[in-house]
């Protein structure tokens, strides 16, 4: 046995053997998990249902997921405040609208997995719950939660189910000029003064059902969703009343508007910032619409490149609809006798005041020197 | 199983912390023994694969082709348990006699032997414990090391060359 044969063997041997604490696991995904624990939820409407198998394994991983805040049957009916025109008004998690009167609300606030139920209103009536859910002699996991969210609604009865989806999956900002955001039944539509999507259901022995997917301000990551299931008779009338309440909705706090004119401050402020807690962001010029030359050692959310990359930055930056800064910035490199030209692409989202938030990375380009 | 672990990597790039967490669990005992390799400290080498993982979950989203997470990941624990050794140094904690007592496993080198040899390798450099590690341990190719430990080729040739005569060295003078 030659000296590396030897020290192969003499690794292998200790360690390989070695083991990690056990919990070290669930302490790391303690740490990631920085929206706090979340509950796995059967709720289709929003694809999440489509990896169960997996969820249901993952939900095996994260028995910290499953604590002392799970409530089993979140329901309390109250009255509804009554409006002097004949309409109650609507205000919870920022979403506020008006809503008839004579309609039942119903208090969920059911958390399920990225998904809350804040209420339902209407004629009919809707409920949602969690239950434990107990591991078989053959199951693969240890412990797990099931909430499903149920909507009842009889003849000439309709059900407002609301919820508020809080990423992942991460869907971005709702973008009117993007066709591939939309399946064939949907609409971009506006809600609110926000773009929204709108898709309408209808069969012949099943509720009539409408949905509208809403922008929230200042978020990314999250969507108010109004589901509405009706039956007949008077579908007319519930669906007026419908469309009624969504076209009263108004988002609380109103959302900021931004002057495109403070374009150039808020880009010098936010490149500041970020350029103090990542130096990969010093490339880019605090002007917008300007080109800066520089060498480059790392890209903005990725792990340093193995060598120098000569590049030009540019930024842009555009108010959006939802209340955030849009700033796009973009290096790009010439060929080389080792790379192939290119360019990459990094959206960084800003507040009202500058302050740097959520960042996509995108390109179309092979990194060259990386990884 | 590679499928699996690219669906799970696609959706914890879209920002699923379920999909993660099972990455996480999946990957933990691997990450920590190559960390454990190169820092050589059990509660050190849980700390790097923590950071991998923290800096995993902030990057992922750079990851454009989940075929290369274990690449990807492989450089990332690397990267930690290099910055770990950098960080403090600190009384190791390797309790060697447990490592030996496993059952099943049968020596191919008397134990004695093997202790001198990783007295040897501890004594090492992070840097050469690394290209050791990652050629003897982790098995890669030097290619894989290289690209693992963010080093050209023919950097990494040039280590593991001198890495393994540092460790010869140790040995000759061991006491």
């Amino acid at each position: 046995m030659n000296a590396e044969e030897r020290l192969s063997d003499a690794l292998h041997s200790v360690v390989g053997a070695a083991r990690p604490s056990p919990d070290l696991a669930d302490r790391i995904v303690e740490r990631v998990s920085v929206t706090g624990p979340r509950r796995v939820g059967p709720i289709a409407r929003f694809g999440l249902v489509a990896a169960a198998v997996l969820a249901l394994v993952a939900v095996a991983m994260l028995p910290l997921a499953i604590g002392a805040r799970l409530n089993l049957v979140a329901e309390k009916s109250h009255a509804p405040t009554a409006a002097p025109t004949g309409l109650a008004h609507f205000d919870r998690d920022g979403l506020a609208f008006d809503y008839p009167a004579a309609w039942m609300a119903t208090t969920s606030g059911q958390n399920m997995h990225y998904v809350t139920v804040l209420d339902y209103i209407g004629t009919g009536s809707g409920l949602a719950t969690c239950v434990p859910v107990t591991p078989g002699p053959t199951d693969q996991f240890i412990s797990g939660t099931n909430c499903g969210a149920n909507v009842s609604v009889g003849p000439g009865q309709v059900v407002v189910e609301l919820m508020r989806q809080d990423g992942p999956p991460r869907p971005g900002a709702i973008n009117p000029s993007d066709p591939s955001g939309l399946d064939p039944t949907s609409k971009y539509v506006t809600v609110g003064g926000l773009p929204a999507i709108f898709t309408e259901g209808r069969s012949t022995d099943s509720p009539v059902t409408l949905d509208w997917t809403l922008s929230v301000p200042g978020e990314l990551s999250s969507r108010y969703q109004i589901h509405v299931e009706m039956k007949a008779p008077g579908l007319d009338e519930m669906r007026a009343e419908v469309e009624a309440l969504v076209a009263s909705v108004q988002y609380d706090p109103l959302i900021p508007v931004l002057n495109a004119a403070d374009g150039p401050r808020i880009a010098a402020v936010g490149l500041a910032k970020a350029a103090a807690n990542d130096q990969s962001f010093a490339c880019f010029p605090k002007e917008p619409g300007t080109t800066v030359s520089a060498t480059v050692t790392q890209f903005p959310g990725y792990s340093p490149l193995r060598e120098q990359l000569p590049v030009t930055c540019t930024t842009q930056i555009v108010p959006t609809a939802i209340g955030l800064w849009k700033m796009t910035l973009t290096e790009s490199w010439t060929a080389a006798s080792d790379r192939s030209p290119g360019s990459l692409t990094t959206t960084l989202w800003l507040a009202p005041d500058g302050t740097p938030g959520e960042e996509d990375g995108g390109t179309a380009s092979a990194i060259p020197y990386w990884p | 199983m590679a499928a699996v672990a690219g669906n799970l990597v696609l959706a914890a790039r879209s920002g699923d912390a379920i999909a993660f967490a099972a990455l996480v669990h999946a990957e933990t005992p691997s990450a920590y023994r190559l960390a454990l390799s190169i820092v050589r400290s059990p509660s050190e080498a849980e700390d790097a694969v923590q950071e991998a993982f923290l800096r995993a979950w902030r990057d992922i989203r750079s990851l454009r082709d989940p075929d290369l997470w274990p690449a990807w990941f492989r450089r990332l624990t690397v990267r930690s348990a290099l910055d770990q050794t950098r960080r403090r140094p600190r009384v190791r904690e390797v309790d060697l006699d447990l490592a030996f007592n496993v059952p099943g496993l049968e020596p191919s080198v008397h134990p004695a032997d093997r202790m001198e040899l990783m007295a040897g390798f501890d004594r090492l450099r992070p840097d050469d414990r690394a290209i050791l590690a990652l050629r003897f341990f982790a098995d890669l190719e030097l290619p894989d090391a290289a690209a693992a430990l963010g080093i050209p080729l023919g950097t990494a040739k040039s280590r593991l060359h001198r890495a393994l005569g540092r460790l010869r060295d140790q040995m000759r003078h061991e006491p």
